[in-house]
């Protein structure tokens, strides 16, 4: 079945299917880009990487379907959601969704998707349902939304160039767990959400960084003072963390502590460094707020750097870095895992 | 016998090395011309783009140089409007509340010495403040005319060279009206700051697609090796524009396309696309290549290889439009040209007999600006029933509105008989990236707070493209106007595309402009 409707300058063509084949759903994906292609709109297809989604059973329907709905619009991507369900066979629904160009000459883009849901036995194999699927020739990534993982993680990895995870999702005394799956991946390849959305903030330290009193005082410092939200949680952790194996210290003891979390980490030199993760000053604050070395009577403060939000751009970086190395994380997080006793 | 002790050391930044993009030092931007047009329209926006992008210093100053009655307040006010009006983002009170208390200003005459001395204790003033030095960078967004005075007072101040803490200089086209007095003004500010403290600004080198030249040719296998003589037939450069000269009269009559836009803007493509590989992506390296590239162009024969014309009345997009003579404060026997297009030859191994043909003009029928590599027919024609022989491969490079490249290859249309039709590769920076490229002034405006001099021109390439359209200057302005068609630029209705000589430039070598 196939449908075009076109609303508010976009158009959809869709087809659904039970207990298909994977031959079939490829077919009927060529079938709804050629269809597309002979309406003339003038649609340029989007495509610079598959986009494989393996959701655990945590992640709600609608909550990735909201996900997926405005993806069109931030990346290009052919994206092939995998899902489980308890019958044993294959249902398909494959969906075209273009932006219809604005103008005489104009190109809009198109982006499609394919959600296959079945079996765990068949998720096991799930590589053999996705290859024929894939645009030969891109990239391919594999998203992992959620903290439970899916059966069609091991397959699809194999497929996949890079990882794409967000580790923000926990918080509390979910957090190591969250650490720990990401450590089970080849770090090499894993894109944590909430490792890209520090950025802005691991630009700012390292720019403080450069002045030789900020750098001889790291040499001192007692205490680590951040200051976050609870939805900021992981990615201020992270940072502690690469800030902490940076300076060449070991985190001896991580904890979760009422909003926050304590700990104490060592110096190379033999002095103890507190840690300590609290929730923002101002309770309306959102994201990391504050960060301070303290040494003695001295340290080394840093507000939020001044910048519009970047919540969807971490997740569009993180698509985007397939052949990108994100140096900095693999230390953040195996200090951060020895501190909360390897999780 | 001394006892002098070893300065202890300073261990290294240790984050440095996990961050990707490194924020430029604390500075301080010095903008002359803080109420002009183009800092309305585009700097101020920067600025503020550059803010919410989260590249900026921690420590960041604005300081407008201004010559009417604005104090702080009132300019911060009209920076405001500006920056709403066409920043790229929305402007965010939380975003502009950090921004506002950064913004002074200084008033005074850029060819008094007080003004400068009053620039640099304002300068001393926001150091101590803020209690560390920041760098310091002066962008003349004004008249070329006051280039070189404002250099000096720069330098007399303290601020120009040896200046600690460390000055740039930013100075936007035209770099003089010849090459004699491009040298002069090249001479004014080299004898006020070192050419690596200079950062001449020609903002096409910002753009997306520009730089994309450089990763298309270096960063893929597949056209370096196809760069040359023997498999590119010739290339042209066109810069069009549908607009007139709105109020530019004053400007753009002393001006004409060639200065305007051919000595610049369409040079600096041809210097992209005729440039050797640099070693690296380094900018002396990169400038080393392009003035290596234009000093190779052949002397031009201005009546072989030169074409001057000139809009009249006419009709573009539906609506009917005055001839170049006819609009505002343009006087009714101006000569100058709205139309110029060259004939330029390379003179080196790789590009031996390989024609570059430049246009510019204004009142063409649409804005484009566009570099197209034709590639050399294939040498033997296999297909022998086909009416007409394949057309020849061709790469379009799109600079602006559409930023993109295209490869034009044959393919067979579908059915029993062999027929071919030419189609089209195509790459849109706006669907396959969907996220916006930044402003050009942005990234130049990033560039030059990090000292980062590649897309920036250097003296020695302003004078090399001096050097090549100087006679042709000068042959158009010693013809006596009353001469028969050298003597005036050769009229062309506005709306199409350009005076008939352009095209016979082309057939005489067989080829034709792309249309537009």
């Amino acid at each position: 079945m196939s449908a075009l409707a076109g609303v508010d300058g976009r158009e959809r063509s869709e087809w659904r299917g039970e207990d298909v084949s994977a031959a079939e759903v490829a077919e009927r994906l060529l079938a709804l880009n050629r269809e597309h292609a002979r309406h003339e709109h003038g649609h340029a297809a989007t495509r610079t990487l598959n986009l494989l989604v393996a959701p655990g059973d945590d992640v709600a329907r609608e909550r990735l379907a909201a996900q997926l709905a405005g993806l069109a619009d931030r990346h290009p991507s052919r994206t092939i959601v995998v899902r489980e369900h308890a019958a044993p066979r294959l249902d398909a629904h494959v969906a075209i969704d273009c932006t219809i160009g604005s103008r005489a000459g104009g190109a809009g883009h198109c982006h499609d998707m394919a959600l296959l849901v079945a079996d765990a036995e068949r998720l096991r194999h799930a590589d053999s349902l996705v290859r024929p699927l894939r645009v030969a020739g891109l990239p391919t990534v594999l998203w992992l939304p959620g903290l439970r993982a899916s059966d069609a993680q091991a397959p699809l990895a194999a497929l996949a160039q890079a990882f794409v995870l967000d580790s923000g999702v926990a918080s509390g005394a979910a957090l190591p767990a969250a650490f720990a799956r990401a450590a089970a991946l080849e770090l090499e390849r894993v894109r944590d959400v909430a490792w890209l959305r520090l950025a802005r903030w691991r630009r700012h330290v390292a720019a403080r960084f450069d002045e030789p009193d900020a750098r001889r005082l790291l040499e001192r410092v007692e205490r680590v003072e951040l200051r976050a939200c609870a939805s900021h949680q992981a990615s201020a952790l992270l940072l502690a963390g690469w800030i902490a194996a940076r300076a060449g210290w070991t985190i001896e003891r991580l904890t979760p502590a009422g909003n926050g979390w304590e700990g104490c980490a060592r110096r190379p030199d033999g002095g103890a460094v507190a840690l300590v993760l609290g929730a923002p000053e101002q309770p309306e604050r959102t994201g990391i707020h504050a960060l301070a070395l303290h040494a003695g009577e001295q340290a080394v403060a840093l507000r939020a750097p001044v910048a519009a939000p970047d919540a969807a751009r971490a997740f569009a970086a993180a698509l985007g870095m397939f052949d990108t190395a994100t140096p900095g994380y693999a230390p953040a997080l195996a200090a951060l895992l020895a501190g909360m006793g390897g999780a | 016998m001394s006892t002098a002790q070893a300065p202890v050391a300073v261990p290294a930044n240790p984050f440095a090395q996990d961050v990707d993009e490194r924020l430029p030092p604390p500075s301080t931007l010095v903008l002359f011309g803080a109420t002009g047009d183009l800092a309305a329209r585009k700097l101020l926006p920067a600025v503020y783009d550059l803010l919410a992008d989260g590249r900026l210093p921690e420590r960041f100053r604005l300081l407008a140089v201004v010559r009417g009655t604005y104090d702080d307040a009132s300019f911060r006010t009209h920076a405001r409007e500006a920056i709403d009006a066409h920043a790229r983002r929305d402007l965010d009170e939380r975003l502009w509340s950090a921004l506002e208390p950064r913004i002074d200003v200084v008033s005074g005459d850029y060819g008094s010495p007080e003004l400068f001395e009053a620039l640099a204790a304002r300068l001393d003033a926001g150091d101590r403040e803020d209690g560390a030095p920041s760098q310091r960078l002066f962008y003349l967004a004004i008249s070329p005319a006051f280039f070189a005075d404002t250099a000096r007072g720069l330098c007399a101040a303290g601020l120009g060279r040896g200046a600690d803490p460390p000055t740039r200089l930013l100075i936007e086209k035209p770099f003089g009206h010849d090459l004699a007095s491009a040298r002069e003004l090249n001479a004014a500010i080299e004898a006020a700051f070192d050419e690596q403290q200079v950062f001449r600004i020609d903002h096409y080198l910002g753009k997306e697609t520009v730089q994309n030249l450089l990763v298309l040719r270096f960063g893929n296998g597949i056209f370096e090796p196809l760069w040359n003589r023997t498999a590119i037939d010739h290339v042209q450069i066109t810069v069009a524009e549908d607009l007139g000269i709105g109020r530019r009269a004053g400007y753009y009559d002393r001006a004409g396309a060639l200065r305007d836009v051919i000595q610049n803007h369409a040079l600096q493509l041809l210097s992209l696309v005729a440039m050797e590989p640099p070693a690296s992506f380094d900018a002396q390296l990169v400038r080393d290549e392009k003035a290596k590239a234009l000093r190779a162009v052949r002397a031009l024969d201005p009546a072989r290889d030169a074409v001057r014309g000139q809009y009249t009345a006419g009709w573009l997009a539906g609506e009917q439009v005055p001839g170049y003579r006819e609009e505002e404060d343009v006087p009714a026997d101006s000569r100058t040209e709205t139309y110029a297009a060259l004939r330029v030859e390379v003179d080196n191994w790789r590009w031996a007999g390989v024609p570059f043909y430049l246009r510019s003009g204004k009142r063409l029928p649409l804005r484009t600006t566009e570099i197209a590599i034709a590639f050399k027919p294939v040498p033997h024609q296999p297909f022998r029933d086909l009416d007409a022989p394949p057309p020849p491969n061709e790469l379009v490079i799109s600079v602006q509105p559409n930023e993109g490249a295209t490869l034009q290859v044959a393919a067979k249309m579908p059915g029993t008989a062999l027929r071919m039709r030419p189609v089209q590769m195509d790459f849109q920076y706006g669907t396959s990236f969907l996220r916006e490229s930044p402003e050009a002034y942005e990234r130049l405006l990033h560039d030059a707070l990090l000292g980062d001099a590649t897309l920036f021109t250097r003296a020695d390439e302003v004078e090399a493209a001096w050097e090549i359209v100087d006679p042709v200057l000068s042959a158009w302005a010693a013809a006596p106007p009353a001469e028969p068609v050298v003597g005036q630029p050769e009229p062309y209705p506005a709306g199409t595309s350009g005076p008939a000589s352009a095209d016979a430039l082309l057939a005489r070598d067989g080829r034709a402009w792309r249309p537009l």
